[in-house]
């Protein structure tokens, strides 16, 4: 764990048995889009036998202080549950507090790791877009879903 | 074309010699057994396409031979007896059999059953069941396994579909839509970053060096290609 990321959401046991499986790494950009992601990410996890991990790096900016984010972690996490309850799928959810979110995303997927993003896809590379050729850059096996992808 | 193999199971030994010899006759090989038992070890020695089985026979009797022979086998199960009630065939459908005749039967009536449970499994020579044996990586495609340098590797069902059909159809490339609803199904098509992600699943697990991969290889802008080496090739690799 890097210094000003902190990793919450799951139980430790449960983090380390699952980081031991192949896992579908949903990343957070926001609801509607990361929805759209979990329900690509059910289909590969089931045909893969994996399980999903959503990552939120939640961004804590300079002035406010790191332990003091401005959403609740746990009000995050119930939401997620809530979700993933109402779509029947098994799911962690790891939410870290940052000041940036490159870092966390460096910390929070291994390497080569199965990553999974909703956004629009536009000419004009949308932050999603730019974010998904960063992770394939970077090595990771990326998913780029749209509205349009497998609906 | 490749002769099925029959198992007859019955302990009236009348039975079973009109049994083989009407059965060789049409071409079939044909090898038999008096009781379950007999039969369960026969099947554990030897593949057979076909079982023609009896229910009412000592020992475990015929229809725990048939819910045990369905447990570990493919064979067609056809079901010979002289009972004729409802519940008796629902029964025999329902530990396995793939269907029921009733005695006394017609030789050409059994004949056809038999043809007709037959078309609707692969036969035991099929290349469905072949052993494909490539450098260091072994695909058995009847038993759905699959083995890197002698350690067995675990493919979800899905990534076997998807190596089974690319070993079935080597070194022509394949788009991805026609992959994609070979494996997944009318639905599919569009879906390539899907795809993408299992081809390197397996590729991860079936390559030598999954960066540098030998077997599946990528056919830019069109879909996927699996490299079968010619027998020198592997030879002198």
């Amino acid at each position: 764990m890097n210094a000003g990321v902190k990793r919450r959401g799951e139980q430790p046991q449960a983090a380390e048995r699952h980081d031991r499986e192949l896992r579908v790494n949903v990343v957070f950009t926001d609801l509607a889009e990361t929805l759209l992601a979990l329900r690509a990410a059910a289909r590969l996890a089931a045909d893969l036998r994996a399980h999903i991990v959503v990552v939120v790096p939640q961004v804590v900016p300079y002035p406010a202080p790191i332990e003091a984010p401005p959403i609740s972690t746990a009000f995050l996490v119930h939401r997620f549950r809530t979700v993933a309850d109402d779509m029947a799928i098994d799911l962690h959810v790891r939410v870290y507090i940052c000041r940036d979110r490159r870092t966390v995303l460096a910390v929070a997927l291994g390497p080569q790791s199965l990553v999974v993003i909703a956004g629009r896809r536009s000419w004009w590379p949308t932050r999603e877009q730019r974010l998904a050729a960063e992770l394939a850059h970077l090595g990771h096996d990326v998913v780029f879903c749209t509205h349009e992808w497998g609906s | 074309m490749t002769s099925a193999r029959i198992l007859v199971v019955d302990d009236e030994p009348q039975i079973r010699r009109v049994m083989r010899t009407t059965l060789v006759a049409q071409g079939y090989q044909v090898d038999d057994a008096r009781t379950g038992e007999e039969a369960l070890e026969k099947l554990r020695a030897a593949k057979f396409d076909l079982v023609l089985l009896d229910l009412n026979m000592p020992g475990i009797g015929g229809l725990a031979t048939c819910r045990l022979i369905r447990d570990t086998s493919d064979a067609a199960i056809v079901v010979l007896s002289v009972r004729s009630s409802e519940k008796d065939k629902v029964d025999a459908l329902d530990a396995g059999a793939d269907d029921y005749v009733t005695k006394p039967f017609g030789t050409p009536e059994l004949l056809a059953r038999i043809r007709a449970a037959l078309r609707r499994v692969p036969l035991a020579g099929d290349p469905v069941h072949r052993v494909i044996e490539l450098a260091g990586l072994e695909i058995n495609l009847g038993t759905r396994r699959v083995a890197k340098e002698g350690k067995e590797v675990r493919l979800t069902p899905k990534e076997f579909d998807l190596l089974h059909y690319l070993v079935t159809n080597p070194n022509v490339p394949i788009p991805h839509g026609k992959l994609l609803q070979a494996v997944w199904g009318p639905d599919y098509g569009q879906e390539v970053e899907y795809l993408r992600v299992f081809i390197n699943q397996l590729r991860k697990k079936i390559e030598p060096e999954p960066s540098k991969p030998r077997y599946i290889l990528t056919e830019p802008w069109l879909g996927y290609r699996f490299v079968m080496p010619s027998r020198s090739d592997l030879e002198n690799p």
